[in-house]
């Protein structure tokens, strides 16, 4: 039962053929199964509360008043604020932090009827880094990364722990780990989907994205979390344009991005991506290369501006109304120092203090204030490139997946993220899509970037792919 | 590159205390990002018109109603922290 | 020594809005709650909140902004001051740095030669932080007051002297309350000051090193501190010492200012534009709309009621300062014309009974026609001056109107000529020895016998009719006597 789409189990459960009760046991049990080695979940609602609240959809639906995801079981990721339940960041400082207040997008997925069972392992407030690396494996291979800090939510869907995830994506903490699991994620327009309740590290480039088994399963769970909300004043009224199954991708024209030699991205990859491109035009659809020069930029604007915002956003982690505080401490300079060297993982201290120093008045103008700008021609060079083309196809990460071990460069950290930050950092959509090629067992996937609120667009294109390829029915299973 | 002088100065701005072998480790991890940025920053030039993209949000104006909504869990507030007294929150004596 | 000096000050004020809820949540802004009752995730700096722009503070701070002659930013943004205090709940204050909403405006205070005007260089919106309450046991921490919102107005170094910025303080103070944006209760902190103060020898083109004294929330107390700290200031130059630039703090028991913990360095803010908060756009339709809405400022309605009503500048600095007060004076002026009378009661006896509150407040337990027929009964002469008071202490403790008063008490002034006649020969025939010292030359002895007049009519004779006639009555008399003399 696990191993089904959350449309199949909503078929299932309209026509009577399983109970919520049913199926909560059964991803209990799968959870049971597999979570110790997978390590997705951070924590874990108690059986007794789910099966009561699985018992309550079953009355719901009996009464006829379902909601759209009556009795479905969901699990966010722990940067998403979920009233009455721990939410920690995946890090010792919000280690016991109940917050009293619940994620939009928590309540509006709770008011369909989802029944939330637990909050998902990440890194720690979603800075990847060497040193803080999530305790979640990869269910394709243990050995191997899940690319960025976003790894449980992807894990647990790929795993069939749950049927879908919501995340957070400021980068591609999303997308990648989605990737390296053979699922969807989506990071949608900024301000599709609301903030309230995510743990914000990096406002301007963060949104809340799901990530699901099929495009149908993305189409259904993104539309209801669309929508302006008074509480997180960036988001817009823009309606979510539902995916057309019978649409031809016949118009579409595809940008692909020049692989020049001033980034690191592997002949393997290219070669993959040029593989893509190819199936792509089978399939009716226009690709064509294209110069995307502020590319090579990408890198460090998204270091510099991330990192500035965090250095900022994570200053009220202070102690005082919440979370880890130090239990000696000579004065109040003393205990902010103490507290915050106690509960922040090397990692999240090293971006604080880089974003402090380009902050700082002195370097201000060289770097904080030069990333900004070149944000803007990074997104006027995109918007122009969609004057005539309705998406880019790039990889999702430069270069194929590594051992979690490895310490990877320096060089390669930094250009990780050069094609999931294009999103980011210029608010368009981007969708990443599984393919059926795997390197060493894990699977390897490509991303479209889309028009902004044009999302319908990029599931259209991942949908004939993924029917084509697919990608959906595929026998070989991660677990 | 970031000397641990300045490493030291920007972690008393932001208030985290460091152990020598972090400082260490941080101040070669950013010398080594400052590394990476420094050559794309300094390579391109940038005309004067090009103004700072803060963010992708482009709406404008986005205001609430001045009405009270008291928050209905206040008591829950306190409860994150066991440093509360009579109501307040505590800090030692700020000097 | 000191006349070498001139003093140069900027001041920069932080006035609350007087918005119901807060600037960015929706918590109340009252003040006196008990503590931590009213806040919320959002202003307390929970993680996963995010910061909504409340209309009126954007509104309030134009109305600001035009009724100082400022020019209105068209686009505007906020931006984060980063800092780590107590009261400070995100570890930044969202306030605007580079862009001000409003900018190069002025404001006119009066001065011994007429008018002078002192420039605003910025009037900017941002939050306020928590309340700290320091102990032996240490700090508490209070957060209602975080988030309520704040208008920062920066003056241009244009003060020349303590009292010049003092001045200029009431004139900030009524403006803000005429066009009703704050309360401005400095004892309740919705007015705070921090003032910037140096010296320098008269002729020098140089801005002398500068001090800035913060958190002043009392008039008298900032008019103390700025004159202690420029005579300090010019002593130490005297001597030859070099001023530092510092942050100073009055102490009252001290009657002196005193350095606060020196920083090594300035204060690096790292401001940078908040990203939460989209552009604020401010079009031409608002700008006219608010600027048509705004009501008489302080300073016109003082000219004015100089010009119009022939009250005294010192007359119309206080109904001024006292704006309710002030609007009950002239709402009493539509009932009765004679506005300097009504100035002098409302000045005199009013305020003799009226606590403070009360005269910020407008509060007269009784309306102002009440108020114009007693002004009426006294002009009229029905009743006497004297009698008036009396009857004006009875309204203020009961509310009841004056014709209400004068016929319970039976005090209408006895006018009748005939009548005052009579009771003045019964008073004269009684008072033999007080006539008989006036005929000797005793002018005393009339005060005397008015006195014994206004005794037997209980205060009711009419003053002026009484002492006419018992003047009369007594040269009468010491004609007759004379008269009455035998020629030897």
């Amino acid at each position: 039962m696990y191993r089904k789409t959350v449309l199949q189990l909503k078929g299932l459960l309209e026509n009577k053929k399983i109970s919520s009760v049913e199926l909560m046991k059964a991803y209990l049990q799968r959870i049971k199964q597999v979570d110790e080695q997978i390590q997705a979940y951070i924590t874990l609602q108690e059986e007794e509360i789910l099966l009561q609240s699985a018992q309550e959809a079953d009355q719901r639906r009996s009464q006829g008043k379902a909601g759209i995801l009556e009795g479905i079981p969901m699990a966010v990721s722990d940067n998403i604020c979920t009233q009455g339940m721990k939410t920690t960041g995946a890090s010792f400082m919000l280690n016991s932090f109940v917050p009293p207040y619940q994620a939009t997008v928590v309540e509006k997925y709770l008011e369909e009827g989802a029944i939330l069972v637990g909050k998902l392992d990440m890194d720690e407030f979603g800075i990847h880094s060497p040193y803080s690396i999530a305790k979640v494996r990869n269910p394709w291979n243990l050995q191997m990364t899940l690319g960025s800090s976003g790894g449980g939510s992807s894990a647990a869907v790929a795993a069939e722990e749950i049927p879908f995830a919501l995340g957070v994506d400021g980068g591609g903490d999303l997308r990648q780990p989605a990737h390296f699991c053979g699922c969807f994620a989506l990071k949608p327009t900024y301000g599709r989907v609301s903030r309230y309740g995510l743990i914000s590290v990096a406002p301007s480039f963060e949104q809340i994205g799901s990530v699901t088994k099929t495009v149908e399963d993305m189409d259904l769970l993104m539309g209801l979390l669309t929508g302006k909300d008074s509480k997180d004043p960036t988001t817009h009224s823009q309606p979510w344009v539902p995916l057309e199954k019978d649409l031809a991708i016949s118009e579409m024209k595809i940008a692909l991005p020049h692989f020049s030699d001033l980034f690191p991205c592997r002949p393997s990859i290219q070669k993959h991506i040029h593989k893509v491109a190819s199936q792509l035009e089978t399939l009716g659809a226009r690709v064509e290369e294209v110069e995307l020069p502020m590319l090579s930029y990408v890198p460090s604007m998204y270091q510099i501006l991330t990192s500035a915002e965090a250095s900022s956003n994570l200053a009220r982690i202070d102690g005082i109304r919440y979370g880890h505080r130090a239990e000696r401490y000579d004065d109040l300079s003393d205990l902010y120092q103490k507290t915050r060297q106690e509960g922040f993982g090397l990692g999240v201290k090293e971006k604080i203090l880089f974003g402090t120093y380009v902050l700082s008045a002195s370097h201000y103008e060289t770097y904080y204030q030069k990333a900004l700008k070149l944000r803007t021609l990074l997104y006027q060079e995109t918007n122009q490139i969609f004057q005539s083309y309705h998406m880019i196809l790039t990889p999702v990460i430069p270069f194929p997946v590594w051992n979690r071990e490895e310490k990877k460069s320096v060089q390669d950290y930094y250009w990780k993220d050069m094609y999931t930050a294009i999103a980011n950092l210029t608010g368009f959509p981007a969708l990443s899509i599984p393919t059926r090629d795997r390197i060493e067992g894990v699977p390897i996937g490509f991303q479209l970037i889309g028009q902004a609120g044009k999302e319908h667009q990029l599931l259209q294109v991942a949908y004939t792919y993924e029917q084509q390829e697919g990608i959906s029915k595929r026998k070989e299973k991660s677990w | 590159m970031i000397s641990t002088k300045e490493v030291q100065a920007v972690a008393k701005e932001a208030k985290i205390g460091l152990t020598k072998v972090e400082e260490e480790k941080i101040q070669q991890d950013i010398s080594q990002w400052l590394q990476q940025i420094h050559q794309p920053l300094e390579t391109i030039e940038i005309p004067k018109e090009v103004e700072s993209m803060v963010s992708p949000c482009f709406l404008t104006n986005v205001l609430r109603k001045d009405e009270v909504i008291p928050f209905v869990r206040r008591d829950q507030l306190l409860k994150n922290v066991p440093q509360t007294q009579k109501g307040y929150f505590y800090v030692p004596r700020v000097l | 020594m000191v006349n070498q000096y001139e003093v140069v000050i900027g001041l920069e004020v932080h006035a609350e809005l007087k918005t119901k809820s807060k600037i960015y949540c929706s918590c109340s802004t009252q003040f006196g709650g008990e503590p931590n009752t009213q806040c919320c995730p959002t202003c307390m700096g929970f993680p996963g909140t995010f910061p909504v722009l409340n209309e009126k503070v954007v509104e309030y701070a134009l109305r600001a902004g035009l009724a100082m002659n400022c020019s209105i930013a068209r686009q505007t943004k906020q931006d984060r001051k980063n800092y780590f205090y107590p009261d400070l709940p995100k570890g930044y204050q969202i306030s605007q740095y580079d862009i001000p909403l409003c900018y190069e405006g002025y404001v006119e205070i009066p001065v011994d030669e007429g008018n002078k005007k002192i420039g605003i260089q910025q009037i900017h919106i941002e939050e306020d932080a928590g309340k700290l309450i320091h102990t032996e046991e240490g700090t508490f921490i209070d957060y209602n007051r975080s988030g309520v919102p704040l208008i920062e107005i920066v003056s241009k170094p244009d003060l020349s002297s303590p009292e010049e910025a003092k001045r200029y303080l009431e004139t900030l103070r009524n403006i803000l309350l005429y066009i009703g944006v704050s309360d401005c209760k400095m004892n309740e902190g919705s007015l705070r000051c921090d003032i910037n103060l140096s010296v320098r020898k008269k002729g020098d083109p140089l801005y002398g090193e500068r001090t800035e004294i913060k958190n002043m929330n009392s008039f008298s107390y900032a008019l103390k501190a700025m004159e202690y700290e420029a005579s300090r200031q010019i002593q130490a130059l005297e001597k030859g010492e070099k001023i530092q630039r510092e942050t100073r703090r009055w102490d009252e028991k001290n009657q002196c200012t005193f350095p606060m913990r020196k920083k090594e360095e300035a204060q690096d803010y790292r401001y940078f534009p908040e990203p939460d908060i989209p552009l604020i756009c401010i079009s031409k339709e608002q700008i006219q709309r608010i600027q048509k809405s705004l009501p008489e400022l302080p300073h016109e309605k003082r000219q004015r009621w100089i010009t119009d009503y022939h009250i005294t500048p010192e007359e119309a600095d206080v109904l001024i300062g006292y704006q309710k007060t002030g609007l009950f004076f002239e709402e009493t002026i539509r009932h009765y014309s004679n506005a300097v009378i009504i100035a002098n009661w409302i000045l005199g006896e009013g305020f003799r009974f009226l606590t403070e509150e009360q005269k910020e407040q407008g509060e007269f337990p009784f309306t102002p026609i009440q108020f114009a027929e007693l002004l009426q009964l006294v002009e009229e002469e029905i009743i006497s001056n004297h009698i008036g008071k009396q009857v004006f202490e009875i309204m203020y403790k009961t509310g009841k109107s004056p014709s209400m008063i004068v016929e319970e008490n039976q005090w209408k002034q006895i006018s009748d000529t005939n009548q005052l006649q009579e009771i003045i020969d019964e008073v004269l025939q009684k008072n033999q020895k007080s006539v008989n010292d006036y005929i000797t030359g005793k002018k005393v002895a009339l005060k005397a016998l008015m006195g014994q007049v206004m005794k037997v009519t209980k205060g009711k004779a009419n003053p002026q009719k009484a002492n006419k006639i018992l003047k009369e009555r007594l040269e009468n008399k010491k004609r007759m006597d004379k008269n009455a003399k035998p020629m030897i």
